[in-house]
């Protein structure tokens, strides 16, 4: 009889030991996760009782907080790169208006406009009259204004919920009147292109988004290539693939990795007036038309390949 | 969606302007100004309103040959007030939309409420200009087709469809008389394959342009039979243009 009584307030006893003890341990959680709270840590929570629920509460909270530490680093990287891409277009915008300022002050002091005898002047050294500066300064607008414009576009295409509205299109017929709108720069550069085009391919895509893809791919080649662009075009079961394919100037490589990020430039100084985003754009929209787009260096020649899905009935 | 076309316009366009009123709807002041300055200058008479009401007010009390429209207005929005032109006014009145948007946007609609054309911001003063002489001559009473169109040796009349090189008469099928002359009218335009079937002819495109290579060439050799110059440039292989005048 004593023996039982004994046995059971011993039992007792350590029950109520366990259930402090317990009772403690949730305790040291919640002050745990106090700490972390209040100062912000990354510490995880460690308990030493190897009871199941207390375990799994753990390892829930655990959980919630690795995610918030990722959600952390996603910020400060997203910060980082804001300021990374206001420093680049800081360079980008405020060089034009400097250029654009100068003019109109010179302008101000040229004499005004007088007969013209001479041609038309290129460049600032032959200016002389208010007229030319004037010239000068608008085609330096006309630059900023399709930077800005590139810039807005970019903005826009980040956001993954943007859409465009797709329905069938020609893109060949869209590449000829893309080549067309560009004839003056690329008829400048000296060199005809070689075309070889189909009479019409089919895709499913926007049309001024396809257009808008081969018009920065023109003049991509317009500013930074040498020679004689080569435009093919292939078909395959499901897509339709354009190439173009232009020299290098010697020496010059291209980081085919790289090229398609925001703002890179293969010239380090910046010195072109193109916003850095043509090609990054071209992605983003050839992406957002289901297609894709590669580029590689193969010797000296650079080559793009932009592929889009054909029309669903053409598809084998 | 039908092509915009900026036609090649000659010295006339002052004259058919002069009796024009314009009503320019902007509510940037700075910007309805350039406007108005640039419009007067070509010699059409400009009202400038700077909200959607005001405008409202001026076309309830007057007629206007054609209106300039900004889409970002104060209150009435310029959407707003095509859609009560065209309904409520029973309004036929050609509109420019001056937009800020961009071309990806969906511009359909904005047709579809009765716009006729748009020009994007920042514009150039000369493009507005063009293309308000464009839809005054296509709403504009029975304007005369411009009786004839030379270049170089080639004289083309467009009331009678003959075309004549160095005084001597081509025997141009009806097809290439108009191919021809859509390329006079726009002498510093390349045209493809498929432009020239949508343009000189209004009819769908079917995936066959050997028929136009055919038609060019038969152009060129019976313009080769009297004159050795050059008329119609092929340029990259993808499009048609006027060979350029001599300097």
């Amino acid at each position: 009889m004593l023996a039982a009584l004994l046995i059971v307030s011993l039992l007792l006893v350590l029950q109520t030991g366990y259930g402090l003890y317990y009772r403690r341990q949730i305790r040291d959680v919640g002050r745990q996760l106090d700490f972390i709270g209040k100062h912000d840590s990354f510490k995880l929570i460690t308990t030493q009782l190897q009871s199941r629920e207390l375990s799994r509460l753990v390892e829930s909270c655990n959980e919630l907080l690795r995610e918030r530490r990722a959600q952390n680093q996603r910020f400060i990287q997203k910060n980082e790169e804001i300021h990374e891409t206001i420093a680049s277009l800081s360079h980008d915008i405020r060089t034009p208006l400097a250029a654009l300022d100068g003019y109109l002050q010179l302008a101000e002091r040229a004499e005004p406009v007088q007969e013209r005898t001479e041609p038309v002047p290129e460049r600032a050294e032959q200016a002389s009259h208010r007229a030319d500066y004037v010239r000068l300064a608008r085609s330096r607008i006309k630059g900023m204004a399709k930077l800005i414009e590139e810039l807005f576009l970019y903005t826009k295409l980040q956001n993954p919920d943007y859409r465009l509205e797709l329905s069938t299109v020609d893109a060949a017929e869209l590449l000829r009147h893309s080549l067309v709108m560009q004839l003056e720069p690329i008829a400048a550069t000296g060199y005809e292109p070689e075309l070889a085009l189909p009479s019409q391919a089919l895709v499913v895509g926007q049309a001024h988004a396809i257009e808008r893809v081969f018009g920065n791919v023109l003049s991509n080649y317009v500013h930074h290539g040498e020679g004689r662009l080569t435009i093919h075009c292939r078909e395959t079961e499901s897509e339709w693939e354009f190439m173009f394919a232009n020299p290098l100037p010697p020496g010059r490589t291209i980081d085919a990795e790289r090229l398609f990020q925001r703002f890179y430039k293969a010239d380090p100084a910046r010195s072109e007036q193109t916003s850095g985003l043509g090609l990054t754009i071209v992605q983003s929209l050839v992406q957002k038309m289901k297609g894709s787009v590669r580029a590689e260096q193969l010797d000296q020649q650079f080559c793009l390949w932009i592929r889009w899905p054909k029309k669903r009935e053409e598809r084998v | 969606m039908s092509r915009r076309e900026i036609d090649d316009l000659r010295g006339t366009e002052n004259q058919r302007g002069a009796n024009s009123r314009i009503l320019i709807v902007e509510d940037n002041a700075q910007i309805s100004e350039i406007i108005a300055a640039g419009l007067r200058c070509e010699g059409f008479r400009c009202t400038q309103a700077y909200s959607g009401s005001e405008a409202m007010l001026y076309l309830a009390q007057t007629g206007y040959e054609l209106i300039v429209l900004d889409l970002m207005l104060p209150g009435l929005s310029g959407e707003e007030l095509i859609s009560r032109l065209r309904g409520e006014l029973c309004s036929s009145v050609p509109v420019i939309v001056l937009s800020a948007r961009d071309q990806l946007d969906h511009k359909l609609e904005l047709f579809a409420r009765g716009a006729d054309d748009y020009v994007t911001k920042p514009f150039e003063l000369a493009e507005l200009i063009a293309r308000i002489h464009a839809q005054l001559k296509r709403a504009g009473p029975a304007s005369e087709a411009e009786p004839a169109y030379r270049h170089k040796q080639l004289l083309l009349d467009s009331r009678t469809y003959h075309a004549t090189v160095k005084g001597h008469p081509l025997q141009l099928t009806r097809q290439e008389y108009r191919i021809l002359e859509l390329l006079l009218k726009n002498p510093s335009r390349v045209f493809t394959k498929q432009d020239l079937y949508t343009l000189a002819w209004d009819e769908p495109y079917m995936g066959e342009d050997k028929t136009i290579t055919v038609h060019i060439s038969n152009i060129r050799n019976k313009i080769k039979a009297h004159c050795e110059q050059s008329y119609i440039e092929t340029i990259w292989g993808i499009g048609f243009r006027l060979s350029r005048a001599q300097p």
